[in-house]
């Protein structure tokens, strides 16, 4: 070990429980001085949350944290700041309508009267141009791109005195110019002394900017690596991990007619950038197609589209040979489309209704849960009773209200919603994620029955194991691009991982 | 994950406030906070009345005794809680799917122009063909008021807290206007106020010949319950709820007639009771009722739910308007029987503190107007006492209120500083 003085972060022993899950599991981190150290992993490995607690944002249930050497105590973000660190969020904390300089000294304490706004924007006029962090002192946020209020964000912390930079996947909202002049600015900031840490499950960034690279996996530490000595084959490897829990027993595959096509499709994200370029797939009845691909990716908006939550702006979208393309949610579900979104509880149920009001949240115009226009209680109870006892649902009663169940009855609940509509196609959206070993099991096996059952299966997912187990095709998306689609009996981790970087399957190297 | 976050306030001698966010609601909670809220409210009251001059306790007696204390009084306590009812239901059925009308008071406004549209132009109608009109116009005045900031919430996304707040002045100008323009009296001397309404276009009050129609109804009511009871409801909970609330409504009925026949109360309580039984109904039972109960908890599962929240705003805003029209018709109607300049003491401001204050519940919406009622009607009660003393009253009661609803969502905590 080397000196702990060569550290600007030491991190030992840290362990963050939230209820029913464990975010961070006695993680050791150590950040040299002057280094860009990037912190890789897949969503939920637990990433943001020990830099929470860097922050002072979470307290640790357990562990020890040493700054610059010595042993630091921090409960607040402002603890956080006295010790030198700046913590830039995915989303950024800024006042829309005013100035740069006066959102850069909002919540100083200096100054503590005569508040002279000349001398702050020459400062900080100074400081932008040290690390060519272009920005007009005097401009209002709302009149800035994403990309010029990130570096307010940037300015902010180092007018506080940040010598500790983190960021909270910062190149997510930017464009890959703005993300290139990113880099520019970490590199000289570390040539000025300062440290960076920086969050993404990027490969191909890390690789090109950090020093050193943390991979952490469902909450521990995978490995700590030079940057120099790694490839983005063995980071893959490291973020997904390989060992398979467990292989679901699955038959072999009888595809029917096609029941969902897809052709040159493009749609936008909600920043208005491009975020799927001429995706065409195809998938068939009795057939599980996967989507792999690094999250942010298009994989969110390609289920968007398909279901009518997004509008397309180019290509086609046909259902059993009808087309659906930027028709209504409704007339996409009338077609026999069913979704599993990826947040469940944002939009996939109502937690503050019971769960009988969620299982109808698809069928409640129609007979026998509708009569004309009113709702048979009778029907809601019965039609609820028979699903949770058909999808093992445990729940205390169907009028208990959903944000008591756990998550993986709450993936179930959607499930039994969605399966019992008897989909032609189904698309679903990390339809594990979160769930321990036991829901996770539960959630494939449905999914493959209803694929026996002769549904086609749209199945995006981050984790590999789960794509290989799971489909018939894998299909890898990567900056809204069908990097190449793959029979998964073929299917090799590592080359799946490298498409998933953004390498095309024949070729060798980088981009 | 956000929960082990909590708030921190500011930190007290070594000791810090916590607020954080309880993670489940005990059921009985939403209901005991509004009711401590009160009490805290009228505790707070006895400040203005003691700088006034008045022993708070006295006082608060007084109010009551003129609220509740007779006959007559709960007849007019009543009078001033028909308005705050109609405009409390349709507050409180937009703010259930988080569109905040604040418009009631223009649409109160606007549905009393709609009847008496209505009213001044078929005068001589009898008041079984008219008074159903003039509640058609009334709704409808209002509706269209309210479909206004709907629309512009729905196609351009302006806030409709702007907007309704804004209409409210129109509308009130422009009743403002009929009263001195066109609509003036022309024997009034130059009074503000309108003609007054034919004898069929007043609601007639509660008096001793409604007995018969009452008992009727409640029969007919009785015998639909009893052949739906036996046709449908298995569970025996159910039966048992349904026999007491035709128990509760027959001996309300027909107690209320006796005990209000021959004073001022009129056909616009029944108007009332009506529109909040239809609104439960619908709430609770119907589709509709449905797609606005899981807009207003989570409009981006209602959109993945397929439900279309452009054309339900509308609707919404339209039937809140409405409702707040049926205030205005029945407040012309049954109680002045002519349109003077501004004759609404705020009711539809008042809407909003009844419709908090229910929760959102349409029968709770109905008993908190008898209590606002009371509380309009009791500021008149002590002699000397300004008339704006009943008004800081419901301003303390709504922000007593509103700060009672952190204790709702949050828990305090308090720790021994780190």
């Amino acid at each position: 070990m080397e000196d702990t003085s060569s550290f600007a972060i030491r991190m030992e022993g840290i362990t963050k429980r939230f209820p029913g899950v464990v975010a961070n599991n006695s993680i050791d981190f150590a950040v040299r001085q002057g280094e860009i150290h990037a912190l890789l992993g897949e969503n939920g490995a637990g990433k943001t949350t020990l830099m929470k607690i860097l922050a002072g944002l979470y307290q640790p249930d357990e562990g020890q944290i040493w700054i610059d050497g010595r042993a630091a105590s921090v409960h607040s973000p402002r603890d956080a700041i006295d010790l030198g660190i700046g913590m830039i969020h995915q989303h950024f904390m800024l006042v829309e309508s005013h100035t740069v300089a006066e959102n850069i000294i909002l919540g100083l304490d200096v100054p503590r009267f005569v508040l002279n706004l000349e001398k702050v924007e020459r400062e900080i006029a100074k400081l932008a141009d040290q690390y060519h962090l272009l920005v007009d002192p005097g401009a209002r946020i709302w009149q800035l791109s994403v990309g010029e209020q990130q570096r307010i964000e940037i300015l902010k912390a180092l007018y506080r005195g940040a010598r500790i930079l983190v960021m909270d996947e910062p190149t997510a909202v930017l464009t890959p110019q703005e993300a290139k002049q990113l880099f520019n600015t970490l590199r000289s900031m570390v040539a000025e002394g300062h440290t960076v840490v920086f969050i993404s499950h990027k490969l191909g960034e890390v690789m090109s900017v950090a020093d050193r690279i943390t991979v952490l996996r469902r909450g521990e530490v995978e490995a700590t690596v030079q940057a120099s000595e790694t490839s983005r084959q063995d980071l893959a490897r490291m973020m997904v991990g390989r060992e398979v829990l467990f292989r679901v027993g699955k038959r072999e595959s009888e595809p029917g007619d096609v029941v969902l096509e897809i052709d040159g499709l493009g749609a936008l994200n909600d920043k208005g950038l491009e975020a799927l370029r001429d995706v065409s797939l195809t998938v068939r009845h009795g057939e599980i197609l996967g989507v792999a691909g690094v999250a942010g990716n298009g994989q969110r908006e390609l289920a968007e589209a398909i279901v009518g939550l997004r509008p397309v702006t180019r290509g086609q979208i046909r259902v059993d040979g009808e087309g659906v393309t930027n028709r209504t949610p409704r007339e996409v579900m009338d077609r026999g489309v069913a979704y599993i979104p990826a947040d469940r509880i944002g939009s996939g149920l109502v937690v503050n209704l019971s769960v009988a009001e969620n299982l109808i949240l698809k069928c409640y115009r129609d007979p026998p849960i509708c009569n004309w226009f009113f709702l048979d209680g009778d029907a809601i109870s019965g039609h609820a009773q028979e699903l949770v006892r058909a999808y093992d649902v445990m729940t205390p009663g169907i009028e208990t209200r959903t944000r008591l169940l756990s998550g993986g009855n709450l993936q179930k609940l959607i499930l039994a919603r969605e399966i019992s509509s008897k989909p032609a196609l189904m698309v679903s959206v990390y339809p594990t994620r979160g769930l321990d070993v036991g829901a996770t099991e539960a959630v494939r096996r449905l999914l493959l029955e209803q694929r026996d059952a002769g549904g086609g299966i749209l199945l995006i997912s981050e984790d590999l194991d789960e794509l290989l187990s799971m489909s018939d095709r894998i299909a890898v998306l990567y900056e809204g691009r069908i990097m190449g689609i793959v029979e998964s009996q073929e299917a090799r981790v590592e080359a799946l991982g490298l498409m998933m970087a953004g390498t095309a399957p024949e070729e060798d190297g980088g981009e | 994950m956000e929960s082990s976050r909590g708030r921190a306030l500011p930190r007290l001698r070594g000791f810090s406030i916590r607020l954080e966010p309880r993670l489940d609601v005990p059921r009985w909670l939403p209901y005991a906070v509004p009711v401590a809220s009160l009490i805290v409210a009228l505790i707070l009251g006895m400040i203005p009345m003691m700088m006034q001059g008045i022993n708070p306790l006295t006082g608060y007696r007084d109010m009551f005794l003129l609220a509740f204390g007779s006959a007559y009084g709960i007849s007019e306590t009543i009078m001033k809680a028909i308005p705050l009812m109609l405009t409390g239901l349709g507050v409180a059925l937009a703010f259930r799917m988080l569109v905040w009308n604040i418009g009631a008071e223009g649409q109160l406004y606007m549905g009393a122009f709609g009847a008496c549209l209505v009213a001044y132009t078929w005068p001589d109608t009898p008041g079984w063909v008219l008074l159903p009109l003039m509640i058609v116009g009334g709704f409808i005045g209002g509706a269209l008021w309210g479909a206004i900031p709907g629309a512009l919430l729905a196609f351009l996304g302006v806030s409709e807290i702007i907007t309704s707040l804004m209409l409210n002045y129109i509308a009130i100008q422009w009743i403002s206007f009929l009263v001195i323009g066109p609509w003036q009296d022309p024997t009034s001397l130059g009074f503000p106020r309108t003609t007054r309404l034919s004898g069929g276009a007043t609601l007639p009050p509660i008096t001793e010949a409604w007995y018969l129609p009452t008992v009727v109804f409640l029969a007919i009511a009785g015998v639909v319950l009893l052949y739906w009871i036996v046709r449908r409801t298995s569970d025996s909970r159910e039966k048992i709820k349904l026999i007491v609330g035709y128990a509760v409504l027959a001996i309300l009925s027909v107690g209320s007639i006796w005990f209000l026949s021959g004073l001022r109360v009129h056909l616009g309580l029944v108007l009332s009771l009506a529109a909040a039984a239809v609104l439960s109904v619908l709430l609770s039972r119907t589709r509709w009722g449905y797609e606005v109960r899981v807009i207003g908890e989570n409009a981006r599962a209602a959109r993945y739910a397929g439900m279309s929240l452009k054309r339900n705003i509308i609707l919404v805003m339209m039937i809140s308007g409405g409702l707040a029209g049926l205030a205005g018709m029945s407040e012309i109607a049954g109680n002045l029987h002519l349109i003077k300049r501004v004759f609404s003491p705020g009711y539809g401001y008042t809407a909003i503190i009844v419709a908090w204050l229910a929760r959102l519940n349409p029968w709770g919406v109905i008993l908190v107007s008898l209590l606002l009622g009371g509380l309009y009607r009791g500021s008149d009660a002590i002699p000397g006492a300004p008339k704006a003393l009943g008004m800081m009253l419901q301003a303390v009661i709504f922000f007593v209120l509103i700060g009672g609803e952190v204790l709702v969502r949050y828990r305090v905590r308090l720790d021994r500083g780190t």
